[in-house]
């Protein structure tokens, strides 16, 4: 198996490795760079539980390779509350009881992180259709959408 | 736009606190808050450590090589080449495993030591697609999947049992033939004839000993005389019911990390599992070392609701690994996998014979069911089967109800439980069943429900329904407390269900082209606990901190958090002075583990006796450092002080560090087993209201509504999302989650192929409310009067969901069709305080009948012809008169 040399700086931190031409990004984090708080739902790009951001964009680990990531910097959840304090959307998440088991979480993180980054503020059809990018089955979802109102400005039915 | 509103919260419909919220001695109690979790942190950190992310020093990966035929004969299975390749670590078939590998336990099988176990690798024959064939180990898992494609397996195909009807078809093929009909059978087979008569007696069948057809066992639910009652009844009516194929699939698949110690002789297995004792054992008893040779450590879990609750080959064949290799080896499931490798669940059908009278009041209910579960005695696969019958009457009064229930052989991956299980397929059909009785007769399904509903006066109700397995019979416990009419009078006000009504009507004058806009109601009764025990242990160590150990199973529900909450409480301490550490058997003689809604109830009441009893041998020890007797201490928020007032407290870990000295026992620790005097029985209401497009049989759900009644709410913000998740499970269920197979039985969902909801299948306005309806005395319940919540809305919710869109297409435009006078006096005697007579009041081939409500299945629905009712539609029969029932005693009493 060939390998190829990839540089990639990994919330904040540079790496230099050799990795083989057919390494994800998402093993590439949780093999080689003891990342393992990005989760392996299906790596069949469907279930979300891999979102990372790609160069601020983000993206399912499961289905980009490593290589592709050469020169790119890459945001895991590790590096979403890097300073020690939990950011607003992992604080609203546990405020508003939008994780279970956790499984779906990080990637939940990074997409709404991401949302939020944008330089449009989102509304609430926004944040529907980037969530509907990611499954989760303990919840039903109510208290993950609520969260992410929570981010966006009070929601119509808590001002009841 | 979708938007999901926060709920309404417990004010609106709490009727009493029953002493849990609010204060003693001056401080608040945390039980009954919505206390922030303590797991939340590390998990929204990446922090939380699941199975897969586990890398002992080295560990080498597993890959499994499974049947790709449904239904064969294994010629041959070659690992030479594999074998041959320098990545390899070591390649296994079953003819690696000295004596053959070790067999699944078989929890739910009818007898002991059955025959027809799963062995953990495939020996001479596989029975579905996904059958562990061989296994490939590597350094890392590219490597031995690179490696798992060398293994050539050389497969005989036999004709395949594709589902129920075909498992059932006289001159079936047979998934597990006897003895006599397969010469020179495999190991094992001269003790099926002996077994199989010894049990055929008992299940009273006419049919052949052994497995000589595809009925591992049959269950029997009696209640009253069914044949008497239904001959009586005025108005009968009979309809097939079936749930399809579907599966828990919780967000992380399974997987398993080994490791032997040789110098210790001692294995260490984590898996992610919801009965961690009951692995220990089943891994120790598959490698022949004693119990305490294995220690199975819980990792964070990604989410299980029942499929985690068994042991599966995999754990077997690392475990087995490890030690042969004397290095720790990991296995993690992918999602391909998962979707043919962990237990399904559901797929039933249930033909009913219903009698009724013309006020809509149920008489008398005959259920025959069969389940399908898979192709081997798996440990739980017959629980479906065997949990169905008894529960389907549910909270209704049904004078006279008999179920015979077959739990059938196929060629699929075995089944097992799941979210809801026997409930909420029981709940499907008998709110179903209240359903079409309220369209026979014109009246509102509200009404109905109120007419046979066990009355608040009648409880506790029972045991009525005694259940008959292969190796006894028992009563089904009796529903203990509450007030089903209340809550549903009560859901129907919060919900403004006159309103909704009229709006239905409203709609369909206004717009008879639009959308067919329906509302359904769910009511259900949930066991919490299946009267399992549950130990505790609580130790405090010299600076005050409390450990707490249980033998739950958390994936995800956020037991650390309630069950600190208890500790909290009981010892008058802040809840960060409580550590909670669950899942390692090292830690606890035994634990029952995390299943059936029990977790709350049992669990959290083995851990208040335990802090109880803590209680009990801290108080000589403070009374002796305080100076005075026993019953002058008094235990406060500021800790062990005198009854009177005076002086100063003492804090736990002046007493804990004392009570060495003082006691001699060396550690203030208690430790408590709570034994569930009974089952509390949760219950509740689910409204439902969707929206159906009838040009392309989209079910849109708008709104839904839960209440229930579980009894004491330990934490409000936990509890609403047990039942949220359940509503996502019931959304998914009841409207698109299927598993299906070919004729020639190949599963069709496939890599990631299981349909599951997203965040805009919910319904775009949920919320979810509590009741409490005034407890017997909480006698038995470790104090608690704490009832099971995990899996209601599921259950409620699933039947709400489905009967919503049966009431969406029964009013579908065109004239409503006829009925048969005969057989259903429309109006007459209803005389119902909710009028609802545009209901046609038959039973075919276009009433609901089948989850999930797919598009497709909507619109055949929305196409087939009413036709008018006969009694006995045509959708009943098909394959009823065959042998698969026989008589039986309980069925054709009188
Ligand atoms: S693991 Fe990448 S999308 Fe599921
Ligand atoms: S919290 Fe468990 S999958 Fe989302």
């Amino acid at each position: 198996m060939s390998e190829h040399p990839v540089e990639v700086t990994v919330n904040g931190t540079r790496h230099r490795l050799d990795v083989p031409a057919r390494l994800s990004l998402a093993d590439l984090l949780r093999e080689h760079l003891g990342l393992t708080g990005t989760h392996l739902g299906c790596e069949q790009g469907r279930c979300g539980s891999c979102t990372v951001l790609l160069s601020g964009e983000p993206v399912r680990g499961c289905l980009v390779l490593a290589v592709q990531a050469d020169g790119a910097e890459v945001t895991t959840v590790e590096g979403v509350a890097a300073d020690g304090t939990l950011d607003r959307v992992q604080s609203a998440l546990r405020e508003h009881h939008g994780l279970q088991c956790g499984f779906c979480t990080p990637g939940i993180v990074l997409t709404l992180r991401h949302l939020l980054d944008l330089p449009a503020p989102p509304g609430r059809d926004d944040l529907v259709a980037a969530l509907d990018g990611h499954l989760c089955r303990c919840t039903g979802y109510v208290n993950i959408l609520r969260a992410a109102e929570s981010l966006i400005g009070p929601a119509p039915s808590e001002r009841s | 736009m979708t938007t999901l509103r926060p709920d309404a919260g417990t004010a609106g419909v709490t009727r009493s606190a029953a002493g849990t919220r609010g204060e003693t001695g001056g401080r608040p109690t945390v039980v009954g808050t919505p206390a922030r979790r303590r797991e939340d942190d590390r998990l929204l950190r990446g922090r939380g450590r699941f199975v897969a992310d586990l890398r002992l020093p080295g560990q080498a990966q597993a890959v499994f090589v499974r049947s790709t035929e449904p239904h064969a004969l294994l010629r041959a299975v070659d690992v030479s080449a594999a074998r041959g390749d320098r990545r390899a670590v070591a390649v296994l078939s079953a003819a690696d495993f000295p004596g053959g590998p070790p067999l699944l336990p078989s929890a739910s099988g009818p007898v002991p030591g059955l025959p027809t176990a799963q062995p953990a690798l495939a020996t001479d024959r596989v029975r579905y697609v996904g059958e562990p064939v061989a296994v490939v180990v590597a350094a890392d898992r590219y490597a031995a999947e690179d490696l798992a494609d060398l293994v050539r397996v050389d497969y005989a195909p036999l004709p395949v049992v594709a589902d129920l009807d075909a498992a059932l078809r006289p001159g079936a093929p047979t998934l597990h033939p006897r003895a006599a009909d397969q010469p020179g059978g495999p190991p094992g087979t001269p003790a099926r004839g002996d077994d199989g008569a010894a049990r055929d007696d008992s299940a009273g069948r006419g049919s052949a000993p052994g497995w000589g057809d595809n009925v591992e066992q049959v269950v029997r639910a009696v209640r009253g005389d069914v044949t008497a009652a239904l001959a009586a009844a005025p108005l009968t009516f009979s309809v097939r019911l079936s749930i399809a194929r579907q599966a828990g699939a919780p967000m992380e698949t399974r997987g398993v990390v080994a490791d032997w110690d040789r110098a210790a002789g001692r294995l260490t297995v984590w898996t992610p599992t919801q009965i961690p004792h009951g692995m220990r054992d089943a891994v120790a008893a598959a490698l022949g070392l004693p119990a305490d040779a294995v220690r199975v450590v819980l990792p964070d879990v990604g989410g299980a609701f029942g499929t985690k609750m068994q042991p599966y080959p995999e754990e077997f064949v690392v475990a087995w690994l490890s030690r042969l290799l004397g290095r720790p080896v990991g296995w993690v499931e992918d999602r391909a996998e998962h979707t043919v490798a962990t237990v399904h669940g559901r797929d039933q059908h249930h033909d009913v014979e219903v009698g009724h009278d013309a006020s809509g009041r149920i008489l008398a209910i005959r259920d025959r069911m069969a389940s399908d579960i898979g192709a081997y005695s798996f440990t739980n696969a017959a629980v479906e089967a065997i949990a169905t019958p008894a529960a389907v009457p549910g909270l209704y009064r049904v004078p006279a109800y008999a179920a015979e229930s077959l739990a059938v052989f196929t060629n699929k991956t075995p089944a097992g439980p799941f979210r809801g299980v026997g409930a909420a397929p029981a709940t499907f059909v008998m709110e179903r069943i209240v359903d079409l009785v309220a369209a026979q007769v014109g009246v509102d399904p509200a009404e109905v429900r109120l007419r046979n509903l066990i009355g608040p006066d009648e409880l506790p109700y029972g045991p009525r329904t005694t259940l008959h397995l292969t190796q006894g019979s028992m009563p089904w416990p009796p529903h203990d407390s509450g007030d089903y009419p209340g809550l549903l009078r009560r859901a129907l006000d919060l919900v403004g269900y006159r309103d909704l009504r009229r709006e239905q009507a409203q709609r369909r004058a206004s717009d008879p082209a639009g959308p067919l806009f329906g509302v359904g109601l769910g009511m259900f009764v949930e066991p919490s606990g299946d009267g399992k025990p549950e130990l505790a242990r609580l130790r405090v160590d010299e600076y005050g901190v409390v450990e707490v150990a249980a033998g739950l199973a958390p994936s995800g529900q956020g037991h650390e958090t309630m069950l600190a909450q208890i500790v909290a409480d009981e010892l008058r301490i802040p809840l960060d002075d409580v550590v909670v550490r669950l899942g390692d058997t090292d830690r606890l003689r035994w634990g029952a583990g995390t299943m059936a809604s029990r977790s709350a109830a049992v669990g959290g009441g083995a851990v208040r006796l335990a802090a109880r009893a803590l209680v009990e041998r801290a108080v000589p020890v403070a009374a002796r450092l305080l100076g005075v007797p026993a019953s002058a201490v008094a235990l406060t928020e500021h800790g062990f002080g005198r009854t009177d007032g005076t002086g100063a407290a003492l804090d736990w870990a002046s007493v804990a560090q004392a009570a060495g000295p003082t006691t001699g026992t060396g550690e203030l620790a208690a430790e408590a087993e709570f034994r569930p005097a009974g089952i509390p029985f949760g219950y509740g209401v689910h409204v439902s209201v969707v929206e159906v497009d009838p040009g392309t049989g989209v079910v849109t759900a708008l709104r839904h509504r839960a209440f229930d009644d579980c009894g004491t709410v330990l934490n409000p913000m936990m509890l609403a999302g047990q039942v949220h998740g359940g509503i996502g499970f019931a959304i998914g269920n009841a409207l698109f989650e299927e598993l299906p197979y070919t004729d020639d039985g190949f599963p069709l969902a496939g890599a990631a192929g299981y349909p599951l909801p997203t965040v805009s299948s919910m319904p775009a306005d949920v919320w979810v409310a509590h009741a409490q309806a005034p407890a017997p005395p909480a006698a038995g319940r470790g104090g608690g009067d704490v009832k099971g919540a995990g899996e209601g809305g599921v259950i409620g919710g699933t039947a709400a969901i489905a009967n919503a869109v049966a009431d969406a297409l029964a009013h579908r435009p065109g004239p409503p069709p006829a009925r048969t006078p005969a057989r259903t006096p429309a109006g007459t005697g209803a005389g119902g305080t909710l009028a609802f007579p545009s209901l046609p009041g038959i039973v075919g081939p276009e009433a609901v009948t089948r989850i999930p409500l797919t598009p497709p299945e909507v619109l055949r629905l929305l196409r087939a012809q009413p036709s008018p009712a006969t009694g006995v539609p045509a959708a009943y029969p098909a394959n009823t008169p065959d042998r698969r029932h026989a008589p039986n005693p309980g069925l054709s009493r009188g």
